[in-house]
């Protein structure tokens, strides 16, 4: 089963291999916003979104490239376990 | 306070707010620009053209003519005798003229006479890449050409996203350039290029791969430094930076990756689309980085010889 916790240890790795950044679990709740770790750097935020293709097996479609479900932690765990029940079913 | 040091704080108070270039800028932006809006395009262009005769005048553009001739110097080393080269640097800062006047009336020219002033050369080319079906990145120079072949495409079906630098990114911008010129040309460019994103703004690497997955084309100037990642190139005698941060995206997309050159005005262009660049893969990124965009500053450079007086950034 797909939980929460496991949706976001999937991306605390995505990060730590795609972007190596290595981010503890309580930190990474505390961060948030996504936006604030990625910097200016929106190049690195197309490798996100592969890497997280890639992880859960998932193609984003354009209409949900969308800079604010990526960026904060809640919306995009929210979007990745809809994409994942939808995937199931 | 010394004397000569205090001249110098003022003079240079007064630059850090008021320069010769804002002045110019001005004067394009405003007198120059509402003139366009209302006379015929012919009339504005025949003004254009006046104007550049005023601007090619030594005592009025020495100092420009003066690094412009260094530059061609530098890059046909003794390929050029000195007039030849005097002649070059007064056609480069008429084709600087002519594709700023472009940007006030290409919203006004219509369809018709523009499909009638432009040709295509490599059209094959942009027909493979895009037959990959995984976007194309067109990597150009800043050419006197290049909006209106932005237009041009547009008009005849092939929609290009342009990446863009909202700020100045030359050193020499002032405040003045920094918090309101810089601000007028953009809302005056918004409207020519209509099709665009701001490297400053957070998502628009989302933006261009939403592009690239519809199998859409890209547009980067990486002659301009709107990237993270800026290599230093051998070019045109000389060393230059260059952006490769598009280079990311493409090994990253697997987009194709296709060079273009786009010379001229809208009363007459040429745009040209080179054979996709096969990029060297290399597990190391720095590496792939250097290597190919060596590889792509060459067909620049090849560019730049060929037609000298049509890159703005000579």
């Amino acid at each position: 089963m797909t939980t929460e916790t496991t949706i976001r240890d999937r991306i605390r790795k995505v990060l730590a291999h795609k972007l190596e950044l290595h981010i503890e679990n309580a930190a990474f709740i505390e961060i948030g916003r996504l936006d604030e770790i990625f910097g200016m750097d929106s190049i690195a935020v197309i490798e996100f979104v592969i890497g997280l293709e890639q992880e859960f097996g998932i193609t984003i479609p354009s209409e949900n490239l969308d800079i604010e479900i990526l960026k904060d932690v809640k919306k995009l765990e929210a979007y990745l376990r809809r994409e994942l029940n939808d995937k199931v079913i | 306070m010394d004397i000569h040091k205090f001249v110098k704080y003022v003079h240079m108070t007064c630059n850090n707010f008021f320069s010769r270039h804002n002045v110019l800028t001005f004067f394009y932006l405003f007198p120059v620009r509402a003139a366009a809006t209302i006379l015929p395009t012919r009339t504005v262009r025949a003004l254009g053209r006046l104007l550049s005769h005023i601007y090619a005048l030594p005592l009025v553009a020495g100092e420009r003519r003066k690094s412009l001739e260094e530059s061609l110097s530098r890059a046909f080393r003794d390929k050029k005798t000195a007039d030849e080269i005097k002649e070059l640097s007064g056609c480069c800062i008429h084709n600087a003229i002519s594709s700023y006047i472009d940007d006030l009336i290409l919203p006004r020219i219509d369809n018709r006479s523009l499909m009638t002033s432009g040709k295509i050369e490599g059209m094959e080319n942009l027909m493979t890449a895009l037959s990959g079906q995984r976007g194309v990145i067109l990597v150009s120079g800043h050419f006197s050409g290049n909006r209106v072949a932005k237009r041009f495409l547009r008009d005849k079906g092939y929609p290009i996203l342009s990446v863009r630098n909202r700020y100045p990114s030359h050193l020499k911008a002032n405040h003045t350039e920094m918090n309101y010129l810089s601000m007028k040309w953009h809302r005056l460019l918004d409207v020519v290029v209509a099709d665009h994103v701001f490297t400053e703004d957070n998502g628009f690497g989302l933006e261009i791969l939403r592009r690239l997955r519809e199998n859409g084309l890209v547009s980067i100037l990486f002659d301009a430094l709107n990237s993270k990642h800026i290599i230093e190139c051998p070019f045109l005698g000389s060393t230059r930076l260059f952006s490769a941060d598009f280079l990311r995206v493409a090994r990253l997309t697997h987009a194709s990756v296709l060079p273009m050159l786009c010379i001229g005005n809208s009363s007459v262009f040429t745009i040209k689309f080179e054979k996709e660049v096969e990029l060297d893969t290399h597990e190391d990124m720095a590496t792939f980085l250097s290597i190919n965009l060596r590889k792509i500053v060459k067909t620049m450079e090849s560019h730049v010889l060929a037609y000298p007086t049509h890159w703005l950034f000579m």
